[in-house]
């Protein structure tokens, strides 16, 4: 379970994000989407606990991350959007560090897999350097996998992939949820989200526009189509909808 | 042009503002206050009279004696620099443009001799700091000679600068050229290089010649040969030869000549600026393409900052080693020092531990044998004696493979699972046991010294008395080995102090440090080496002194009081002892970089989030 209280982050004086409250049931994908500078990225780190709020709190499985920070961390996996490695250890050495810094028991065996099920075996021994944008997206999100977390963040998971990636990671994805966990997805890839997640929350301005199915958020916004899609929903619900 | 003026300018304000920013921070206020007067106060020496009555006046004096004869080397060596830079084959044109700027403004419209200016004027902030600081930095003189001082060495390196780029288009040029072309204008070259030599050279063989007899005054004689005046009347030619290069350096000069007047020292200036405006137009309008070179520098400049192409070529082999086998279970904070330790060398710790050990124990073994020159017994003594006390002092500024590197991945560590202050404390083991690793090495060449100089065939320098061994009843050589292994801990926990403290200032204040491998020299981080030498000496003083007061109490306990002689096994218990109040400093120095990273909130200094979403 995911779940933020009025959470609030201000920088010199602006709200980044203002007052936002969300909750994700085990199992279940939200989507949050938003324009440039709603405020994504900082509400992700917020959750990720990479800074910390101005108020409001963050409970990841039921722990507080400002109280139970360790417990927390321990359940929850954060995908930045940049995939952030470490230049000087290769792609089996991420995976050990990851086993150790989490405890995963199995941490060889589960690498080794997973090794095979993210198409890296062959670049087991390779550095940073020597990877693609796309496998090292895939090497992070292995890493973030590994022990099995109950929260996924993810901050646009599938930029740099290849076609056949993106299914995979789509996949990996559901996979995840299925398995019980709770997931974020922050992306502007409208038809990914329409896809994968269960639920959407459209963000503008630090605030909450929308929340809900595609269905409740169809019903929310008035004189749309019956069948539109996210991305009409999206700009109708942020004001950036210039049609004619 | 007033495009690109205003894109400096810009830069520059942006610049400025940023460091304005910070300066609100009261942290970053202080820093920067304390290099800036660090600064200050060698800037305002001459004010302050400290160069008055430094004793460096009185050598300036001998020095200005060889002035004429130094100008004229310095002419000597520019002409036969240049004229061999020359006719080296290699070189490209090297207009310094970045990336971006390649591939902003070459698609402009803008004109092609105004990129060219804008390149050679943002070379000016490099060579107008370092003109600084060499100003104010170097000893003696008042302000107006540091002033003089810092026009002619920015004159003489602009023009450098200038004939560098002028040269790097022309060899380019060449490439351009029809092969026929490009071989005559080489011909041309080498036939003036060629000429310019066979004229010097009689010359050059004059002045010698009339060196060799000497057996009085050599200096004296030196001196009256190689002034301008002797060497016109020993080699005309050659003085003559030497004019242009000696009007260059002339300015220089004519700053250290105290008798000079301001008319006759800017009358020095004359030449160079000429230069300095000749060489401007040859820039400016050479036609050779600059683009593709200047594409490349400015890719292969990023690659060499990329850490990454190190690691490319290590062999796959070598790539499963690791400095220690990490289990999937166990101390979350042993993951991290794994991973720091690897930044630095995947060899096996418990190896290099093991082979360094025998490797010393068998040169010393041989030693005892064989004995060793006095001479290189000093070397390795002194050598040794600096390694062991300098290598823990400098090991937080030596090796950054700690917070300082993993601050750039913040996004990542900053979501595992571990306390604050276990994770500072890994962070600062793996440069303090790197550190640790090279005093040891240190040690070990001390060790092999005092074997070699304790052989009753040894004449020479003697480390530790053979007398004192027999007081402290043991054998002299496990003497050396015991005052090693109580050093050792010293080392190791100062190795750490060091290493705290620069991680420390990491977190204190995140958009100062130089986080990665960088490092910078503005005030900003003068002031920061500054604070961490005072704090480094703080600490010390606080943890060693109480560290010697428990030793000394102790011994005064045992020897006066209860009256039991000092043996030489105690004495690594000693060592231990003595550390005892740095180590606490130490654990709480840990603690309070633990408080400071679950504190750090990063968006504005690490992450640059600063008032953005």
């Amino acid at each position: 379970m995911i779940e933020i209280r009025d959470l609030v982050k201000t920088y010199d004086g602006v709200r980044a994000v203002d007052g936002l409250s969300l909750r994700v049931a085990p199992g279940e994908i939200l989507g949050l989407v938003g324009p440039n500078g709603a405020g994504k990225t900082t509400t992700l780190r917020c959750l990720a606990g990479i800074i910390p709020p101005t108020s409001g709190r963050v409970l990841i499985a039921g722990f507080d991350l400002r109280d139970h920070p360790l417990e927390a961390r321990q359940r929850l996996a954060f995908v930045p959007d940049e995939p952030h490695l470490f230049d000087h250890l290769t792609t089996l050495d991420h995976l050990t560090l990851f086993s150790r810094l989490y405890g995963v028991a199995d941490g060889p065996t589960r690498a080794e897999a997973i090794l095979v099920e993210a198409g890296l075996r062959d670049q087991r021994l390779a550095f940073p350097s020597e990877l693609s944008r796309g496998m090292k997206q895939k090497l992070v999100v292995a890493c973030a996998l590994l022990h099995r977390p109950e929260a996924l963040v993810l901050d646009e998971p599938l930029t740099g992939l290849d076609p056949a990636a993106m299914r995979r990671m789509k996949r990996t994805v559901r996979e995840t949820a299925d398995a019980g966990a709770s997931v974020i997805v922050s992306s502007h890839m409208l038809q990914l989200v329409e896809e994968v997640c269960d639920r959407v929350l459209i963000f503008s301005s630090g605030r909450r526009v929308l929340e809900g199915t595609l269905e409740e958020i169809r019903r929310q916004i008035p004189d749309v189509e019956a069948d539109a899609d996210l991305e009409t929903l999206f700009l109708k619900a942020t004001g950036a909808d210039d049609t004619p | 042009m007033s495009t690109l003026l205003h894109l400096i300018w810009r830069s520059l304000r942006g610049r400025i503002l940023g460091w304005l920013r910070l300066m609100r921070r009261p942290k970053y206020f202080v820093g920067t206050l304390a290099g800036v007067v660090w600064m200050s106060l060698f800037a305002l020496r001459p004010i302050l009279g400290v160069a008055r009555r430094n004793p460096a006046d009185a050598r300036l004096g001998e020095i200005i004696t060889w002035l004429p004869a130094m100008e004229t080397g310095a002419a000597l060596l520019l002409l036969v620099g240049v004229s061999l830079w020359w006719i080296w084959p290699f070189g490209q044109a090297t207009i310094a443009l970045t990336e971006t700027e390649l591939h902003v403004l070459m698609p402009a419209p803008i004109r092609r001799r105004h990129i060219i200016q804008y390149a050679l004027l943002r070379s000016q902030p490099g060579i107008l700091f370092g003109c600084l600081m060499v100003s104010f930095l170097s000893v003696g003189g008042a302000p107006a000679s540091v002033a003089w001082r810092f026009l002619s060495m920015w004159l003489f390196l602009t023009l450098w600068n200038l004939h560098a780029r002028g040269r790097g288009l022309w060899v380019a040029r060449l490439r351009e050229l029809p092969t026929s072309s490009a071989w005559r204008r080489r011909a041309v070259m080498l036939a003036a290089v060629g000429l310019l030599w066979a004229m010097s050279a009689p010359g050059i063989a004059s002045v010698a010649a009339a060196l060799q007899p000497l057996d009085g005054d050599v200096a004296a004689h030196l001196r009256a040969v190689l002034a301008p005046d002797g060497l016109r009347e020993q080699a005309p030619t050659l003085a003559l030869l030497l004019a242009p290069a000696r009007w260059i350096i002339g300015p220089f000069f004519a700053g250290l000549e105290p008798s000079a007047t301001l008319a006759t020292r800017l009358i020095t200036l004359v030449w160079p600026v000429l230069l300095l405006g000749l060489h401007h137009e040859w820039v400016v309008r050479s036609q050779t393409q600059f683009e593709e070179a200047s594409l490349a520098r400015s890719r292969r400049q990023t690659a060499s900052g990329d850490a990454g192409a190190r690691f490319r070529a290590m062999k796959q082999s070598r790539r499963l080693s690791a400095p220690f086998r990490l289990r999937p279970t166990g101390p979350t904070e042993m993951a991290i020092v794994w991973k720091n330790l690897m930044r630095a060398h995947r060899t096996s710790l418990r190896l290099t531990v093991v082979a360094g050990a025998a490797a010393i124990g068998l040169a010393a073994t041989v030693v005892s044998v064989t004995g060793l020159p006095d001479w290189l017994i000093g070397i390795m003594m002194i050598g040794g004696g600096v390694g062991l006390a300098m290598t823990p002092l400098m090991a937080g500024h030596q090796w950054r493979n700690d917070l300082r590197t993993d601050l750039l991945r913040i996004e990542v560590i900053r979501t595992w699972p571990i306390a604050g202050w276990r994770l500072f404390a890994a962070e600062v083991c793996p440069p303090a046991c790197i550190a640790t690793l090279y005093a040891g090495a240190a040690g070990g060449a001390l060790l092999i010294a005092g074997v070699a100089a304790g052989r009753p065939t040894a004449t020479g320098s003697v480390l530790v008395r053979p007398e004192l061994a027999t007081t402290l009843g043991v054998p002299y050589v496990a003497l050396l080995l015991l005052g090693l292994a109580t050093l050792l801990p010293l080392v190791a926990a100062i190795a750490t102090l060091s290493a705290t403290l620069q991680n420390l200032l990491a977190l204190l204040w995140p958009s100062w440090i130089q986080l990665g491998l960088r490092r910078t020299g503005s005030a900003a981080h003068i002031g920061q080496g500054l604070l961490t030498g005072l704090g480094l000496a703080a600490a010390m003083a606080v943890g060693l002194l109480p560290g010697a007061v428990l030793v000394g109490g102790s011994l005064f306990v045992q020897i006066q009081m209860a009256e039991i002689p000092l043996v030489g096994w105690e004495l690594p218990v000693l060592g231990v002892l003595a550390i005892m109040p740095l180590v606490c400093i130490i654990g709480l120095l840990i603690r309070f970089g633990g408080v400071l990273w679950d504190q750090l909130d990063p968006s504005a200094e690490v992450l640059g989030a600063s008032g953005a979403p």
